[in-house]
Formats: C-alpha cells, structure tokens, sequence
C-alpha cells in the first residue's frame, strides 16, 4: 500500500484485472445515470461481475472492510426505516404539521416558514425521503384550507429536506457513507456541521420571505379553518405514538453517546428497531420488514462491491494522484474542489454512486500524503477532515440544484403531479440552482473562516 | 342493452356532466345509468364518466397518503367541487375501454363486468360506434326472464 506513485501505477495499469474492473465500474456508472435499466439491477449485476471475473472474491465482496459492503451504513438504514415504518401510522406526523400550521396563526408565509423548518428539523433525523412523504400531503391540505398556491410551500420543503438532512450522521445517505468510512461520530457531524445548518437555514428563511413573502395572503375566514383544526384529531394511535416517540428519543441519546460508549451508529439504531418491535408486541414483522426500501439498500449493496474492485485494482488510487496533482498538494484548495464539484455532479446524477466513489478516493489521496501512519491517523488527520466535511456539505446541498437532484425533490415532485399541479424541471431548477449555489457558497465561507483562517 | 341517451364530449366541463349523469339517473329509476358515453366530435366514442369518476375528481389526492379525514373543515367538499365545475369531462373521464360487439353473447357482457368491476359498459356496431350501453339492470333482466322461462335464451339482450 505504501509503494510510490508511480509503482502502484504501473503495476495496476499492466494487469488485466485494472481493465476489466474499469469497464465494469464506467458502464454501471454510465447505465445508473442514463436509467435505461433499473439502478438496483445495474449495481447488482455490476456487482456480480466483479466477483464472476475475480476482480474481488466473494470474501473482498461480503467480508472485507475496505473493499465489500459496508454493513454499517446498510444496517443504520434498515433499522431507521424500520422504528419509521412502526411510527408513521401513529398519526405524529400530521399532529406535528397541524400544529405548526397553528403556531403560524393561519398566517400563509409564517406557516411555510415553520413547515420549512419543521421539515429541516425531522429531516436531521430521518431520511429526506421518509419526511417529505409525511409532511407534504398534510402541507397540501393546509394550502387547500387557506386557499393558496400550494407550489411555493412544496419547493421549500423539498429543499429544506435537503439542507435539514445534511446537519446529521444519520440525515442524508451520504453522512451515513462517510462517517463509516472515515470513522467519525455522530458528534463529530453535530459539532461541524450543525452550526453551519442552522446558519443556511437562517438564510434560506429569509430568502423564502422575499421569494413568497409578498405572494401569499389568506383572508381571516380561511385562516379561522385552519385555527379551528384539532392536531389531537390527527392522532390515530397515541400508545404507539408514545412507545415509538420513547424507542426514537432513545436511539438519537444512543447517537449522542456512540462515541463515547463504543458502539457503532448502526447498533444503536439496530437496537432502538428492534426494542420497538418487542415493546409493541409486532405479531407480524414480516409486513414492517417488507416495507423496507428493499431496492435502495441493494443498490448500495452493488454499489460498494463494485467500487470495491476499482480500488482493489488502483484505478481509485490513480484518480486520487490526479486529484492531488490538480491542486498542487494545497489542502484548501483541494477541499473547495471537492464542494464544488461535489455539489454540481449531485446536482447532476445521484449523491450515494458519487459518494460511494469518492470516499476511497480520499482515503487514497490522505494515504498518500501522509504514508507511515496508520489509518485512523490519516482518516482523522487535522488536514482532511474538512475535506470530509466539504464532500459532504457539497453532496448533499448539491442534491438541490435540479429537479432530479435529490429523491426527496423527485418525490415530492411526483406527488404534486398526482395532485394536478405539474412542477416543471425547468420550475423547480429555477429555484433550486439559485439556493444551491447560496447555501454551497455560505458553506465555502464557514469551511475557509473554520479550518483555514482561525 | 339501453339505447345511446344523453352523450357527453371531451370538451363538456364537469358541471354538465354531472347535471347530465344525475338528470340519467333520475330517468332511470334511480337504478341507472351511473356512466354516460363520451364521444368525440366525430361521433366515435372515446371515454366514459361515471358517478365515481367525478367523486374521485373531488377527492384529493393527499387524502389518500395522508389521513387528515378527522381535520376537514365544513364545506371542504363544497369548496373543491365549485373550484372543478369548470373542468372538462377528457380529464377526468377512463379512457381505456373495454366495450361489448352488439352481436357478443351476454356471458361475455358479463365476464367483462365482473373483471373489470363495472356496472356499465357501450355497446358498439361493426363499425366501432356507440349502439349503446349494457348496464347490469339488463343483464339481470335477461337472467330474470330465463329463470321464469326455465329455458335457454339466444345471445342478444
């Protein structure tokens, strides 16, 4: 692992193995982006390849830790999807969106203002996806209450899933992907992260207020619909609400205290999933079990196995020289490359492959900076970790640029289409790459003034 | 089989139709018709609206992923459909048909029905236009008159 550049090159570029892993990895990228054929089925024949033409063996696939399937990040998801799924039909979800409604006092703006914060807050905490479908029909029912365009109320909440799922470990997939690869702790997100969230997100208000501020106005009668509206009627089952509440505040203590007590994210989470089934006695896991994004989590299944055999045979060492060669070595330099291009191939094609390639790519590159040490001290090197917090600051804000972005615009997306209002790419891109580029460049600020100047 | 009643067009607004499918109604005893026939302005048919289709047209859509049934306010209903009344019966209408050849033995008006869970369905000539429409009241009848007759009955109704 320690050879010099050139040698690990060399070596690499004369085997028949490079070639061949190399066209696997480039013709599933190319399949997953153009989606002529389902991602989930590209990553796992992609996969499959990679074991059949003993690139990897099937130990590397399942077993190693550097190049197979990450378990940790597949279990974390399983389990959040899980304590999710037993909790939806409590009726919590709606309580939350009424009485944010409520507290807006019937006032259109001020309640997307809530709504958008409201969506930021859960989105830390469960996936983007899982939000946006809970909070989005209650949100086109307050609109219809007020009798106002729903539109400006569903393009914030998609992007405030986004900026919200970024502040967390465990709010977007690819915090998840790199805190288990770089070993980083749900803390670690809190204390870097976090406050520059909390910072976009007092931006993001104030350009929604000058965005929609104006445009939104209800009459006191429509307004006394929604003040009339009992959120307690939304509950359908408060024992089941008060037991998932309990298992979910337990489980995020479990995230603030992982480090410290030595358990990996995902075996806290694991825990919590399964303390909610047999505290509410489920007679039948097999229909929580099946609710489970089954193909979200083989695609990233596929996908670690097949970029496991791009770093088995140095292609990702490779591009991680070029990387360095790019930016001469600067470290700020190299981290503001990685936000920006990370935010605008999110923008582009899906964050979790990108993530997926990036991750040993920079693992790659700190080995090779700093060869000799061991490699927790070169994950947590003082020089790259706001690397990481650049590639995910970009990942993850980029998911807002187009409409394709992030799932959670495709979704809310498609919902608002079954509803009988179309938002156009071009619609939702208008707002979305302006927010993008503003949220990336206050980052930029924080990422320079936080690790470069103080 | 009814004969063709009142038609609808793409272009009717919702308001009609529903006026139109409520005036059939009345007509027919209460009992049918709860569709009527869209055709184009060419006459050939092109849809059907049905009782459900405009209840389905006032029913939101978030309704159904979320359940805020409890929170609806008074007059919610009355608000959506006055917001519709100007909607036209090609957006709302089921444009994949299965309609029955008038020539077709009533067994298989029948298995159409049960399929696909209609109560209605048009009835066409040789040249694909609209006859009328055979509802499940004259698939009964011709069961009611077998079962009295205690003998076979030809194909057509």
């Amino acid at each position: 692992m320690e050879g010099t550049i050139t040698g690990a090159a060399t070596a690499a570029f004369g085997g028949w193995a490079f070639w061949a892993a190399t066209a696997v990895f480039a013709v599933s990228y190319v399949l997953i982006i153009s989606e002529k054929v389902h991602k989930t089925v590209v990553a796992l024949f992609g996969a499959s390849l990679m074991v059949v033409l003993g690139i990897l063996t099937q130990k590397d696939a399942f077993h190693s830790e550097e190049l197979g399937i990450d378990w940790n990040v597949i279990f974390l998801l399983i389990s959040m999807m899980v304590i999710i799924n037993l909790m939806r039909p409590s009726g919590f979800f709606e309580f939350i969106a009424v009485k944010s409604a409520k507290l807006g006092r019937g006032e259109p703006f001020r309640i997307l203002a809530i709504l958008s914060v409201v969506t930021a807050v859960l989105s830390a905490f469960l996936d983007n996806v899982t939000t946006v479908l809970l909070i989005v029909p209650v949100t086109m029912f307050i609109a219809d209450a007020l009798e106002v365009d729903v539109f400006p109320f569903l393009i914030s909440e998609a992007i405030a899933s986004n900026i919200g799922g970024t502040a967390t470990l465990i709010g977007d997939p690819p915090n998840i992907m790199i805190a288990s690869k770089a070993q980083l702790t749900f803390m670690d997100f809190v204390y870097h992260l976090t406050p520059v969230i909390i910072i976009i997100m007092v931006v993001y208000v104030i350009l929604l207020k000058l965005l929609f501020g104006k445009k939104l106005k209800a009459t006191d009668e429509v307004r006394a619909r929604v003040m009339a509206m009992d959120e307690r009627e939304a509950i359908k089952d408060p024992v089941m609400m008060k037991k998932s509440l309990f298992v979910l505040g337990l489980t995020i203590l479990g995230f603030i205290l992982h480090g410290s007590l030595g358990y990996e994210p995902a075996t806290v989470a694991l825990f919590g999933a399964a303390l909610l089934l047999l505290i509410t006695n489920n007679q039948e896991p097999h229909k929580v079990l099946a609710e489970v994004e089954w193909p979200t989590l083989f695609f990233f299944i596929g996908l670690f196995i097949i970029v496991g055999g791009v770093v088995k045979v140095g292609l990702i060492k490779w591009l991680s020289v070029q990387a360095l060669a790019l930016t001469h070595g600067n470290m700020f330099a190299t981290s503001m490359l990685v936000m920006w291009f990370s935010a605008f191939a999110s923008a582009i094609v899906d964050n979790i492959p990108y993530v997926a390639t990036m991750n040993p790519l920079i693992v790659d590159m700190a080995r090779e900076l700093w060869p000799g040490q061991s490699l927790t001290e070169v994950l947590h090197h003082k020089e790259l970790m706001p690397i990481w917090w650049s590639l995910a600051l970009g990942a993850c804000l980029g998911g807002n640029g187009t409409a394709i972005g992030a799932s959670a615009n495709v979704i809310v997306i498609g919902i608002s289409e079954k509803a009988g209002n179309r938002i156009s790419f071009m619609k939702f891109t208008m707002y979305g790459m302006p927010i993008m580029i503003l949220t990336v460049a206050v980052s930029t600020v924080y990422v320079w003034l936080r690790y470069y100047v103080f | 089989m009814t004969r063709a009643g009142d038609t609808l067009t793409p272009d009717t607004t919702l308001r009609e139709a529903s006026l139109l499918l409520e005036a059939a109604r009345d007509a027919g005893g209460g009992c049918h018709p709860r569709c009527l026939p869209v055709l184009d302005g060419q006459g050939a048919l092109v849809g059907l609206l049905s009782v459900r289709d405009i209840l389905k047209a006032v029913y939101p859509f978030y309704m159904t992923l979320s359940d805020v049934a409890d929170l609806a306010w008074d007059g919610m209903l009355e608000h959506i459909a006055h917001k519709l009344a100007r909607k036209k019966v090609g957006e709302v209408m089921v444009k994949d048909l299965l309609a029955v050849h008038e020539d077709a033995p009533l067994m298989e008006c029948l298995d159409h029905m049960m399929r696909r869970d209609e109560e209605s369905l048009p009835v066409v000539g040789p040249d694909g236009r609209l006859k009328g429409m055979a509802h499940e009241a004259d698939v009964l009848r011709a069961i009611t008159r077998s079962m009295e007759d205690g003998a076979t009955l030809g194909g057509k109704s």
